[in-house]
């Protein structure tokens, strides 16, 4: 008698390694073992070549080409005010953990800054935008609150979690970008997983997905970039809103818009340089058929 | 902002181009090589490399330098067992044996592969990746999707038996 297994889903026990190559041969025939197989080779390969924390070794790094320090001695002056020095930063440093432990972070218009966390994540904060975190406890939880746009890579660790007034994105270790305004939230993965949870939304994305949440509607879409585009040049939009685009606009490059005269909800597919603001007005309006005209520190919009 | 995102010799522009890139380098040389040391010593060499002239490197050109560098480097080492082989050949009858459970995806097939996986069912396919890709167990992720390990196991099951059925038909 040949032996019989009992788990209806034997092929999830042989990934997992609870029954052996042997013991599923004798359950499958010779092709589909071939077959699983190679199945699951291939996706050992694809965590292979997903793998991320890769990095270059410290002894690389050091060789830093343009910061190549020279060793100067140093004067008794100096040592005193290193001294001083040290003193200082001890006591700041014991401020800094037994009583204000919170951090906040703002930036401008047009302004982004790039942001390090206690656990060596890193935020990029886009323009216009406000990230405060608590020092205390950030072993336990990592949580950060978010108004305005930010990109995240996280380090692999704990929960980390992003606090929007409209929702939150719970991550292990990924990068993605979240935009929250207060008629928007929005959440682009690029690369792990991150899970997003509102009163709408509930999903978990994978690398090249997105959901945004606006005026109660839930819209789910896919995208390629390795990263959001406002980290580079140009801000792109697919179907959005005129007045998330405005909002961008006047972000970017501190203006502000009349836009009495139009329908703002109108969508918009394309893209605005940043840093050209003729070019970026023209290739906004000049798309949707609107007329633009300055007129003191405002844009006046009309059909 | 926009000067430091060019200058390469940055440590985060580096970062972030080694972020970028890194992944589709790797398969790119280990189906040439079919072999990971190999692939994570040339791709390791390859952003060495691109870290040493990184004040001499465009920022815009960063793609096909590290394309070009890696392939040159995967010649170098295939021109050298070529001549250490030739060399061995002379003394002795080399023989190539390869376990029987030695198994050679070729890129054709990982690509199909990869595509069947996005043709999977949502649920299964996000289970397949946590499982397969992010190495969490079952109960691991029956906890984070709140449902049942058999659940879980059931998807798992399921979804290797739609992609063995996939695999069989002609794409």
């Amino acid at each position: 008698m040949t032996q019989k297994y009992h788990n209806t889903y034997y092929l999830a026990d042989w990934l997992a390694g609870k029954i052996s190559d042997d013991a599923l041969k004798k359950l499958v025939s010779e092709t589909d073992f071939q077959e699983y197989m190679k199945i699951r080779e291939a996706s050992d390969l694809m965590r292979y070549f997903e793998k991320t924390d890769l990095s270059i070794p410290e002894n690389i790094r050091q060789t830093y080409p343009k910061k190549q320090t020279t060793k100067r001695p140093i004067s008794r002056q100096r040592l005193w005010v290193g001294i001083a020095a040290s003193l200082l930063l001890l006591f700041g440093l014991y401020r800094a953990l037994t009583f204000n432990t919170d951090v906040l972070i703002k930036t401008g218009v047009g302004e982004t800054k790039q942001v390090a966390l206690l656990d060596g994540s890193e935020v990029i904060l886009n323009a216009n935008s406000v990230l405060s975190y608590s020092k205390t406890g950030w072993d336990d939880l990592r949580e950060v609150h978010l108004k305005g746009e930010a990109f995240f890579k996280v380090k692999k660790g704990s929960d980390f979690v992003v606090k929007t007034d409209q929702g939150q994105v719970k991550v292990l270790g990924t990068q993605f970008d979240v935009k929250a305004l207060s008629d928007l939230f929005q959440v682009v993965c690029f690369t792990g997983k991150v899970w997003v949870k509102s009163n709408k939304i509930d999903a978990v994305l994978t690398p090249g997905k997105a959901v945004r949440q606006s005026d109660g509607l839930v819209q789910h879409w896919e995208l390629r970039d390795s990263q959001p585009d406002w980290l580079s040049v140009e801000s792109s939009y697919q179907e959005t809103a005129l007045k998330y685009v405005l909002r961008d606009l006047e972000n970017q490059y501190n203006i502000h818009f009349d836009a009495t005269g139009i329908d703002e909800n109108v969508k918009f597919t394309g893209s605005f340089p940043h840093h050209n603001l003729q070019k970026a007005l023209a290739a906004v309006f000049k798309t949707l058929g609107i007329k633009y005209r300055v007129k003191n520190h405002q844009i006046i919009l009309s059909k | 902002m926009l000067k430091k995102l060019k200058d390469i010799c940055n440590p985060v522009v580096f970062d972030e181009i080694f972020k970028t890139y890194a992944r589709d380098l790797k398969q790119f040389l280990y189906f040439k090589f079919k072999d990971r040391t190999k692939t994570d010593d040339v791709l390791q060499d390859t952003f060495v490399k691109l870290w040493t002239n990184c004040d001499k490197v465009d920022c815009r050109k960063v793609k096909s330098y590290l394309f070009t560098v890696a392939n040159h480097l995967f010649l170098d080492i295939k021109r050298h067992e070529k001549t250490v082989q030739n060399h061995e050949n002379t003394f002795v009858n080399y023989n190539q044996t390869e376990s029987p459970e030695f198994l050679l995806i070729e890129k054709e097939y990982y690509e199909k592969i990869q595509k069947i996986l996005n043709r999977l069912p949502e649920r299964q396919r996000e289970i397949f990746v946590l499982n397969r890709i992010e190495k969490k167990k079952y109960k691991e992720i029956a906890e984070m999707l709140g449902i049942s390990v058999k659940t879980v196991e059931k998807h798992m099951h399921n979804a290797l038996i739609f992609m063995k059925e996939q695999l069989g038909r002609k794409i």
